[in-house]
């Protein structure tokens, strides 16, 4: 149990820094233009790629990663809701066993 | 002037008259829903993906988007694009990085979250600094919504933010949050359509093959762009300048409440990361709507050396020049949604900021009736001091709200992302890093001091390079302090506490508290260490 908490926890690590890179990404992609002068050369349905390739990572693209951020964060929110699950139900079975060892100790002591 | 305004004024009324009719319907109907605190600030935590979707998009595409955008692009170009396409990722980031965590302990505003993890003073400095943010936000929305009027009916400036500045405070009083999150979402469709559909109008008359996609079909155009204005797709900015877009810019909004509060309202965590996807498509299509207006602008400009005097109307103008005048008034309703729907978002943050969060404080047995009365009462206030504010407007109607971002940015973002993913952040860190912060980016902003300015022109007075100095300062800040307060004795009462480390494991989903949980120091020290470097690259020359 102890293993699969530390896994999942540090999957929730990976999911987020791995979303916050590709979301940054969508919105800065005019950055890597600068940087990389040389990919400003050269045109798609007409505009200068500088241009219209931030406004279609900006739009289709960060929907793109929103929609995927969106399956991956829910299908951990599942995972986590499963463990919670597991762990409440071994607490109960954990204290029903307790009350019944002390019950047998109270029956004992009777 | 006399050919920019509607020829008559009568279309303008009947397109006003049915708007507010609309929007006062929906708030009507929405406050007899409005039973308690829950559905005044957060719509009873009720509102679908689609619906919330074009609610954030509504709320975040403000009169900025609508006037301020083409604008700018009109004065600085194709960069002033790139700036604002970072937009965009704002309500994605902050959903993933605090938006679903906050949902999750139910609060009305980040403020309740911050109450319950840095205590009772924290909270009235964050949100006395929220409710500044959100009256400097109002103050755009408020200039944008008289000059509506201005052309509409031909009023003066001033009587038109009379006007429309009180029939706005009204209609938001009314409906609270339900109201505004359905006439949010109806604003949106009127935002897009009034955009993107009468541009392709636009497009047709000056020539473009590609006029049936407004949004990304002009490329035929570029070409004579080019001709008329050479500089128009030139980068301009050296490398810093695109940098220093993420500490005031990609930081800012994520903190800012309003927005945050639409994913609160959200009816699960699911149906808030699916409103984030339908949030990305609509607003992309109204940004890029936007930037073709820009470019439209420029290009006119351009081919026939008129002078715009007021480049803030510059979308209105074209739709004047090359649409019938019905077709413009419906563009100058957008553009009175878009102002509604943010300044809506604004007004009731500074609602609940002020009569959950700060009275909270200072009365915490108030009942609930009372709560919302005076909720009701500051709601008000805050648009009526946004309103006299706008009395005497900067150049830019975005001006303001872009240096709220940055003052945003430097007080509240570093509160919510280290409290919320890191346990040791402490208290008095957290209070003296964002006075500090914020007070340094007001004084180094040349609208208060103009001889202490950090940065020179637009982009001092945008916030870029404020903000470039004082995020990274209130990031290094709060985590060295951290560090050095925890280990104090004599500060104990300022250090996490148990109660403090189980909410942030809580608000992540856990079901059990484990220690070694959001509790390491290497990322933090690294993020200490760059925000170093990037305080000390912020205070060079621009």
């Amino acid at each position: 149990m102890d293993d699969r908490k530390m896994q999942l926890y540090k999957k929730e690590q990976r999911l987020t820094i791995i979303f916050v890179i590709l979301i940054m990404l969508m919105g800065h992609t005019a950055t890597l233009f600068v940087l990389f002068p040389s990919w400003q050369g050269g045109s798609l349905w007409g505009f200068p790629l500088h241009y219209i390739i931030p406004l279609l990572t900006g739009w289709f693209g960060l929907s793109i990663v929103s929609y995927i951020m969106m399956v991956y964060c829910n299908r951990f929110d599942d995972e986590q809701e499963e463990l919670n699950r597991e762990l409440a139900s071994s607490i109960k079975s954990t204290s029903s066993q307790r009350v019944v060892q002390a019950g047998k100790t109270v029956e004992g002591g009777n | 002037m006399a050919t920019w305004q509607l020829s008559s004024p009568i279309l303008g009324l009947v397109v006003t008259v049915i708007m507010f009719a609309i929007f006062y319907y929906i708030g009507w109907t929405s406050s007899r829903k409005t039973a308690n605190v829950a559905d005044l600030y957060a719509a009873g935590y009720t509102i679908g993906p689609v619906v919330n979707g074009l609610g954030m998009g509504a709320t975040w595409a403000s009169l900025a988007t609508f006037l301020g955008v083409s604008a700018l692009i009109l004065q600085l170009q194709v960069p002033f694009v790139y700036l604002w396409i970072q937009w965009g990722i704002s309500i994605p980031l902050l959903t993933l990085l605090y938006g679903t965590s906050l949902r999750r302990m139910q609060a009305y505003t980040p403020a309740t979250f911050i109450r319950a993890r840095f205590g009772k003073e924290a909270t009235v400095i964050a949100a006395s600094w929220m409710v500044l943010i959100m009256i400097m936000y109002a103050l755009g929305q408020m200039i944008g919504i008289a000059q509506v009027f201005e052309m509409l009916f031909g009023l003066s400036y001033n009587m038109g933010l009379i006007i429309g500045g009180l029939a706005t405070i009204g209609f938001i009083t009314l409906g609270g949050m339900l109201g505004a999150s359905y006439n949010a979402a109806f604003q949106m469709v009127v935002m897009i359509l009034t955009m993107v559909v009468p541009m392709a109008a636009i497009m047709k008359a000056m020539g473009s093959s590609g006029w049936w996609f407004p949004p990304l079909a002009y490329g035929d155009m570029v070409p004579a762009m080019k001709e008329v204005l050479p500089t128009f797709f030139d980068m301009q900015h050296p490398f810093k300048w695109y940098f220093a877009l993420i500490p005031a810019f990609t930081l800012g909004p994520i903190g800012l409440p309003h927005l945050a509060m639409r994913v609160f309202t959200a009816s699960s965590l699911k149906s808030a990361r699916a409103a984030v996807v339908w949030f990305a498509i609509f607003l992309g299509l109204l940004f890029c709507g936007t930037y073709t207006v820009g470019f439209a602008g420029n290009y006119y400009v351009a081919t026939t050396g008129t002078q715009i005097t007021e480049p803030d109307k510059i979308v209105l103008i074209l739709n004047v020049i090359y649409n019938p005048a019905w077709v413009a008034a419906l563009v100058m309703g957008g553009a009175l949604a878009a102002g509604l729907s943010t300044v809506s978002g604004n007004l009731l943050a500074i609602g609940a900021l002020v009569s959950q969060d700060i009275l909270g404080v200072f009365a915490p047995n108030l009942n609930e009736k009372s709560r919302m009365r005076i909720g009701y009462v500051a709601l008000g206030v805050g648009g009526l001091v946004a309103l006299v504010l706008a009395f005497n407007p900067p150049k830019f109607l975005v001006t303001s709200i872009l240096w709220a971002f940055g003052l945003c940015a430097s007080t509240i973002t570093p509160t919510m992302l280290l409290g919320v993913w890191w346990k040791q952040a402490n208290r008095l860190a957290g209070i003296v890093s964002s006075i500090i912060a914020g007070i340094t980016y007001i004084v180094i902003s040349p609208h208060v001091m103009p001889h202490i300015v950090v940065g020179s022109g637009v982009t001092a007075s945008l916030g870029m390079a404020g903000g470039m100095v004082t995020v990274p300062l209130a990031f290094f800040l709060f985590i060295v302090l951290s560090w050095i307060f925890n280990s104090i004795p004599g500060l104990e009462r300022f250090k996490p506490t148990e109660e403090d480390k189980k909410l942030v494991d809580r608000i992540h989903g856990w079901g059990d508290y484990q220690e070694y949980r959001y509790n390491g120091n290497t990322g933090v020290a690294l993020a200490a260490l760059a925000s170093l470097c990037v305080f000390i690259w912020g205070l060079m020359p621009w």
